[in-house]
């Protein structure tokens, strides 16, 4: 009995192994960090009047974010151009997004990342003639939805210098696909996160999980087979 | 004790460290308050602790959803509720995002601990609340992350006498082969929804191991016969079972079944006349069943036990499990079937639910499973000569099942009437029965020949294995990638 045991359970464990192996390497658009999501009940958008500015504080920029990504509606017309300034202590960088883009394009724009996990206000400006529509996020749900989620993000916005409830759906993502595996590291880092064990314990969870279980599972399975066996 | 512990089977060893793993590490990569109601149960916790008494109250009075100042600065500024339920999302992951929302946390004391108000979760009964209050404040006074993150890790005993229960239940049953008990209790420990409730706050897997243990016993005891450590057994349980969960309220009548079949067995055994005779024995057990069929529809219609309502619930029901018929009315939850709760949400769908499976799974396992009742319908006419030997363990395993299921249904019901949106029968409801989960596969894998049933119980036991690792990628896809 051991002998088939072993035979179907290495076959398992070879399908396992496959399956894990394409997920891990499949090379995915990765985020860095995401500020505010899109809504999960409603669309806002917020207004920028040509020549007005809207900023966003407490966004997390780390040592991946290279693309910033956010969507403009236009109302039809060709959007106007932006100038984007991605700002924290002791750094300021500025970039333009040319005019003519599509309404409610996703737009992405390039910033070099800190070295280090930063706090950081981003600020978008319309240089163009039209109105841009930046797609934003207020937490409004619908009467009766008193679900946990789709609440606005901790950041502050402001219209020129002015406060308002919503905040722009903006996200970083790393400048090109990479893999899972890749990121291995990273993640671990990440889940230790807002946890009072260090990343040495995460990759201690994750290699009893991925060697241990199987390994594991595949010696009770034989012990057991050979417990009936010798019966 | 060394000694007792040295005699626990290698096996069952190997499967409780297991376990274990996988409930830290869901817990570790699942981010804070990402459970289903996560927020809710700790609310409740941290209420029983920081406030006198115990907040248990059926109604809101109106009052709106109200998180303690301490757990609203958790979630604002450590991003939780702009993550929960929303895949474009992702948690705050770095050092920055935690100094931020410690300075906003730092200042916080007793006060801003207590002055949480209404969450649903205060509906529930105190017991696993109360459980929860220990982890608390053995934390105290950490931070409300690692509270939270210790309360998850509390749920580990309970999940290990899930796995426990699951396993001396196999061997009662199929007298003590190491093989079924292994492959049996091996596919409960990586169903990845029973895993997922271990590794959040939320009083289901309390519920799913008092049930486990609970079923145990009521095999025993019909089995077996009538000890006072198994009545005092059945009541504590059934006791915790109500104060667990209003789920678990109905686990007092597979109880009482257990405990009346061994009863009769007993006399039987001991020459004693019966004390029926078989006409009356019968009408007292049909007697029985309508009484407790009357209770359920009473309790799912609101009380309108007029021939509407009951044919509305009847119609519903038939129509959950069965194509509608002709004459039936609309069911109003036609879009909510027998699929998702016994396939899509029982093994999967984790987190705020935004995180399944991809369809192609879902899929195979639904074929799987359906494969899988055929085959334990041909174990049970293949074994038949043993089933009428084990019928009284068979009929209080069923009767437990029917029990609860029935009371998922008729609670389900009910809501409908009330909020016609929430389907509220749902996959990890089912996780209390989930050591009957273990049994079926046993027995499927005990009719086979001896070879055969080696390669198929390995081979259950490898997809079982690959499910549970697609749920863990799952989770670390949704919230990390």
């Amino acid at each position: 009995m051991r002998k088939w045991v072993l035979v179907a359970y290495l076959g398992g464990l070879v399908a396992v192994i496959a399956v894990a192996a394409a997920w891990a390497l499949k090379d995915r658009d990765f985020p860095a960090s995401t500020a505010q999501p899109p809504p999960l009940f409603t669309a806002p958008t917020i207004p920028i009047k040509p020549g007005q500015a809207a900023c966003s504080n407490d966004i997390t920029v780390e040592s991946h974010s290279r693309q910033m990504r956010f969507q403009v509606g236009t109302m039809g017309k060709p959007g106007p151009e932006l100038e984007l300034t991605l700002r924290w202590p002791g750094a300021v960088q500025r970039r333009t997004q040319a005019g003519g883009y599509a309404d409610n394009a996703v737009l992405g724009a390039e910033f070099d990342p800190p070295s280090e996990p930063r706090l950081a206000t981003v600020c978008f400006s319309n240089r163009g003639r039209v109105p841009a529509y930046l797609f934003a996020a207020d937490g409004t749900r619908p009467v009766g939805r008193e679900v946990f989620g789709g609440d606005v993000s901790r950041s502050t916005t402001t219209v020129d210098g002015r406060r308002i409830a919503a905040n722009v759906v903006l996200s970083f993502y790393e400048a090109k696909p990479t893999s899972i595996l890749a990121r291995t590291s990273a993640t671990a880092s990440r889940i230790a996160v807002f946890r009072p064990v260090g990343t040495w314990f995460v990759w201690l969870l994750g290699a009893l999980f991925v060697i241990g279980i199987p390994a594991g599972l595949a010696w009770a399975l034989l012990r057991a087979a050979g417990d009936d066996d010798r019966v | 004790m060394v000694g007792r512990l040295r005699r626990i089977p290698k096996p069952l060893c190997v499967l409780l460290v297991i376990a274990a793993v996988e409930a830290a590490a869901w817990a570790t990569a699942l981010p804070p308050l990402q459970g289903p109601d996560e927020i809710a149960h700790l609310q409740y916790t941290q209420e029983i602790v920081e406030t006198p008494g115990i907040p248990w109250r059926s109604r809101s009075g109106g009052e709106p959803v109200r998180y303690s100042t301490e757990i609203a600065t958790a979630v604002r500024w450590g991003q939780l509720s702009t993550l929960a339920a929303n895949p474009p999302a992702h948690p705050a992951w770095t050092a920055v995002d935690e100094d931020l929302w410690r300075r906003h946390d730092q200042g916080l004391g007793h006060r801003d601990r207590a002055d949480g108000g209404w969450v649903s979760a205060l509906r529930n009964p105190p017991l696993y609340y109360v459980y929860e209050a220990v982890p608390y404040l053995v934390t105290y006074p950490a931070s409300i992350f690692t509270r939270e993150y210790v309360m998850r890790l509390a749920n580990i005993p309970l999940l290990l006498v899930v796995v426990a229960s699951t396993w001396l239940l196999l061997g009662h049953l199929f007298r003590r082969s190491r093989w079924l008990q292994t492959v049996g209790t091996a596919v409960v420990t990586l169903n990845p929804q029973l895993t997922h409730l271990a590794a959040i706050v939320n009083p289901d897997i309390a519920l799913a191991a008092i049930w486990s243990l609970a079923l145990l016993i009521c095999v025993r005891t019909a089995e077996g016969g009538i000890t006072r450590g198994r009545v005092a057994g059945l009541a504590a349980l059934s006791a915790a079972s109500a104060l667990t969960q209003p789920r678990g309220v109905p686990l007092f009548l597979a109880a009482l079944l257990a405990i009346g079949l061994a009863w009769l067995r007993a006399r039987r055994s001991a020459g004693a006349p019966p004390v029926l005779g078989p006409v009356a024995a019968w009408s007292a057990a049909a007697a029985s069943v309508a009484a407790a069929g009357v209770i359920y529809v009473w309790y799912a219609t609101r009380g309108e036990l007029s021939a509407g309502p009951v044919r509305q619930f009847a119609s519903y029901l038939w129509q959950f499990y069965l194509p509608k018929l002709g004459f039936l009315a609309p069911n109003p939850q036609s879009g909510w079937t027998v699929r998702d709760v016994y396939i899509d949400r029982f093994y999967g769908t984790f987190a705020q639910l935004e995180v399944t499976f991809p369809a192609w799974l879902d899929h195979l396992l639904a074929l799987g499973s359906a494969a899988g009742v055929v085959a334990v319908v041909v174990a049970l006419v293949v074994h038949r000569g043993a089933v009428a030997r084990r019928r009284a363990a068979l009929a209080v395993m069923a009767a437990a099942a029917l029990i609860y299921i029935l009371a998922l249904h008729a609670a389900a019901w009910r809501n409908i009437l009330i909020a016609p949106g929430d389907p509220i029968l749902t996959g990890r409801y089912l996780v209390p029965l989930i050591a009957l989960f273990g049994v079926c596969v046993a027995m499927v894998v005990s009719a086979l020949p001896r070879r055969v049933a080696g390669f198929a119980g390995a081979a259950i036991v490898s997809i079982a294995l690959v499910v549970q690792f697609a749920a863990i990628g799952a989770v670390l896809e949704r919230f990390y990638a």
